[in-house]
């Protein structure tokens, strides 16, 4: 055991028993974050921001809502929106949080591809992400069906019968997850259990596992430029602040952020108080019914891409059948990202207006999935001008899977060939 | 400057984003339909125009697949819409003819008398309750009829001169009740006098002379909704028997609780105005309220649905205050630490 003397304080006391000072350093105070880093850079503390958002405002739901398919509705909609104070505030900080989380994954994630963050040293820092992004699906999949409207209904059922889609074992894997052979009561109190219990605890654990892999190879910059942060930090710590490539996380990186999480409230509260269905399908508002089929059916915003997707092969090519070649291509666009390490063959670290062949492609996917979600949200059978939505998310569909799995490689082979840029 | 450029960027994808999932989107799920058109004799034969105008295009493309079974149900269709049409014209212009200055609210009463009115519905404010209580009369028409104290309040001359000559028409419900299935109301072919207009006017003079200036949200909500809506989130409760209701209805009509959020004030203030504009097939009658009583009518579905919608608007500039002031600081405060960095 360490020698514990009397302690001159509190601070001193933890010091001595928790080692206070140097969690400190290791956490802030000498964690390094690069100084030339923009505003895209502070995506990942906003999203932090939003998760405690959701956390604290998903315990004070919880204390009113009732995970049962006669009472999950009026809970929501009656006792948590009218007779608990300001239930209203925390349902919709809650669901404006949830879809607003999604935009700026899309963003961090998009930032991240851009500016060649998944490569060299930090694809664990990638991989981690992707992971976080498949289990924030679920969380949101899990909590849209709870208040138990028209849409969660629907969704939950559309949903969970693509799980039939799996070769010999679809139909009991569909029975397995709904708990029931149809939408029921128990599927809602399971899917309750999995977003209040389960995925909230794996995804704290591996937003922890992000924060971490970020630690040694540490965070990329606005130029790429490779920074050797020992020597940079020993520059600050003794003083030439000014010369130092790195700051610290705290003051330095956090504030600036704050600052940005003002900025960013301002626009998220606006949501919040005026414009909150946005982030709530009207249809929801129905108490969901097994007995009627709501005339469009789809996903909420932040899954378009990947529904265009599952609809996109709507012909059989070779004797597979449309359903089954959808639902291949729909199980692979949900991971489809994790392996940008593999797909992108060079080794160049450097934003994509530096690399010609990879600016390209960069916007062609961004347009591509704006593409996916606008169409995934038209009805198919709808003709927008002179072509069929079939065919544009066919084309769109098969537009992403080339972009990332022939274009991407090539031109980064290409590219290193080249000797770099 | 090369962050605000960033901003505009991220910014602008996101709107582009937006837009085609919102806004573009619904108005292509949701195809434009006319203002709500508080002149019913105009408004229902510019939507009967409408449907002709739909089952014509509908023959031509049944025409252009070439199907014999389809080209003859589209024709037959679209002459169903025309028929439709010239009726609403017919049936709208002699209600034009009616001269409502000259209606006589004494007469009014005696013709209301005669004609048989109280035979189903009350008229509390003229000192004659309804005939029946609401158990019996859900057994009796499947639908309680309504008191009609408030009529004279709710509606305006045309309309209740409309509903009073013929019900299923001025209600849209052609297409579910016919010779066979009457509607339970019948229509009014006169009740012994010599002009059936002057009777008419008369009638609605006597209703609109009982009626009370002013009505409470609630009550109109009640007079209007309540014999086949719920509103259970204000304790509102249907009065006809639900299980007469569904068979006079086909289906349990929805609780109205949360309509105002599913559906939007816009849509409601069309639907309840012209139902079969809106939805059509559906078996719920054309409302046919005036203006002031329908925004009555969508102002207590907001409170039902939308409660807090003055707190929350109000808290929200206080929120947004707050984060300015927030920012702003952390403006400062950045701007003291990285005096230091660069």
């Amino acid at each position: 055991m360490a020698q514990i003397r009397k302690s001159t304080g509190i601070i001193d006391w933890l010091d001595q028993r928790i080692a206070l000072n140097k969690m400190m350093k290791v956490l802030v105070s000498e964690y390094w974050i690069p100084k030339n880093i923009n505003f895209l850079w502070a995506m990942g503390v906003i999203l932090t921001t939003l998760f405690v958002l959701l956390l604290i405002t998903g315990f004070l739901l919880m204390m009113y809502y009732k995970p049962d398919i006669n009472l999950a509705f009026d809970s929501v909609n009656y006792t948590i929106m009218k007779e608990v104070e300001y239930g209203w505030l925390w349902r919709h900080i809650h669901a404006v949080a949830a879809s607003v989380i999604f935009l700026i994954i899309y963003i961090h994630t998009f930032t991240a591809i851009y500016y060649g963050s998944y490569k060299k040293g930090r694809e664990l820092i990638w991989i981690s992400g992707m992971l976080l992004f498949i289990l924030f699906s679920a969380e949101a999949f899990s909590g849209y069906m709870l208040p138990w409207g028209q849409m969660s209904y629907w969704a939950a059922m559309v949903i969970t019968n693509l799980f039939g889609g799996i070769p010999v074992i679809g139909d009991a894997v569909v029975e397995w997850i709904r708990g029931d052979y149809a939408v029921s009561d128990s599927t809602l109190t399971r899917f309750f259990m999995l977003h209040v219990c389960l995925l909230p605890l794996v995804l704290i654990a591996v937003i922890a596992l992000h924060f971490y892999t970020l630690r040694i190879p540490h965070v990329n910059n606005e130029t790429g430029e490779e920074i050797d942060f020992d020597v940079e930090a020993e520059k600050y710590l003794k003083g030439d602040k000014a010369n130092a490539k790195v700051i610290p996380f705290w003051p330095g990186f956090l504030a600036k952020d704050f600052m940005y999480i003002g900025f960013f409230m301002i626009f998220f509260f606006y949501l919040v108080c005026f414009h909150f269905n946005f982030a709530m399908d009207p249809i929801n508002f129905e108490p969901g019914n097994p007995l009627k089929t709501p005339p469009h059916i789809y996903p909420e915003w932040y899954f378009l891409w990947q529904y265009e997707i599952l609809r996109g092969f709507f012909f059989d090519i070779f004797g597979f059948s449309a359903y089954n070649i959808g639902l291949i291509a729909f199980a692979f666009a949900g991971i489809a990202l994790f392996f940008m390490p593999i797909y992108d063959r060079s080794d160049v670290v450097a934003p994509a207006h530096e690399r010609k062949g990879f600016f390209v492609w960069f916007w062609l996917l961004v347009i591509d999935m704006i593409v996916l979600t606008i169409f995934g949200k038209l009805p198919a059978d709808g003709v927008t001008m002179g072509i069929s939505n079939s065919w544009i998310g066919f084309y769109s569909t098969i537009t992403f899977f080339i972009l990332l799995l022939v274009v991407l490689p090539i031109i980064t082979t290409l590219e290193k060939k080249r000797g770099g840029k | 400057m090369r962050e605000l450029k960033i901003l505009m960027v991220v910014v602008v994808l996101s709107l582009i984003t937006y837009w085609g999932i919102e806004p573009y989107a619904h108005s292509i799920m949701h195809p434009k339909v006319d203002p709500v058109n508080y002149n019913f004799a105009e408004g229902d034969v510019k939507q009967a125009e409408v449907v002709v105008s739909k089952r014509e295009a509908d023959l031509e493309s049944a025409k252009k697949l070439g199907e014999t079974a389809k080209i003859k149900n589209a024709e037959k269709d679209l002459q169903e819409a025309k028929d439709s049409l010239e009726e609403y014209k017919t049936f709208w212009a002699e209600i034009g003819a009616i001269d409502f200055k000259k209606g006589n609210a004494e007469k009014g009463a005696e013709v209301f008398m005669n004609a048989g009115c109280a035979g189903c519905h009350g008229l509390e404010a003229a000192g004659m309750p309804a005939p029946m209580d609401n158990a019996s009369a859900s057994e009796a028409y499947k639908v309680v009829p309504p008191d009609l104290s408030t009529a004279g309040y709710l509606y305006d001359d045309a309309f209740l001169a409309a509903v009073i000559k013929n019900p299923n028409i001025a209600l849209k419900l052609k297409h579910k009740f016919n010779d066979e299935n009457p509607y339970p109301m019948p229509a009014f072919f006169g009740a012994g006098g010599e002009d059936i207009n002057q009777e008419l006017a008369d009638m609605v003079a006597y209703l609109k002379s009982v009626a009370p200036k002013e009505v409470s949200d609630e009550k109109v909500f009640a007079d209007s909704c309540q014999r086949c809506h719920d509103m259970k989130y204000e304790k509102q409760y249907v009065f006809t028997n639900r299980v007469n209701l569904a068979e006079y209805m086909g289906s349990n009509p929805p609780d109205l609780s949360m309509m105002i959020r599913s559906k939007g004030a816009d849509y409601l203030h069309k639907f309840i105005n012209d139902t079969q504009k809106m939805l059509p097939g559906t078996a719920m009658p054309r409302v046919g309220l005036n203006k002031q009583a329908e925004e009555q009518v969508v102002a207590y579905m907001q409170k039902a649905g939308d409660e807090k919608k003055a707190e929350r608007e109000s808290l929200g500039i206080y929120i947004m205050i707050y984060f300015l002031i927030f920012g702003i600081f952390g403006w400062l405060w950045k701007r003291k630490v990285w005096s230091e960095l660069h």
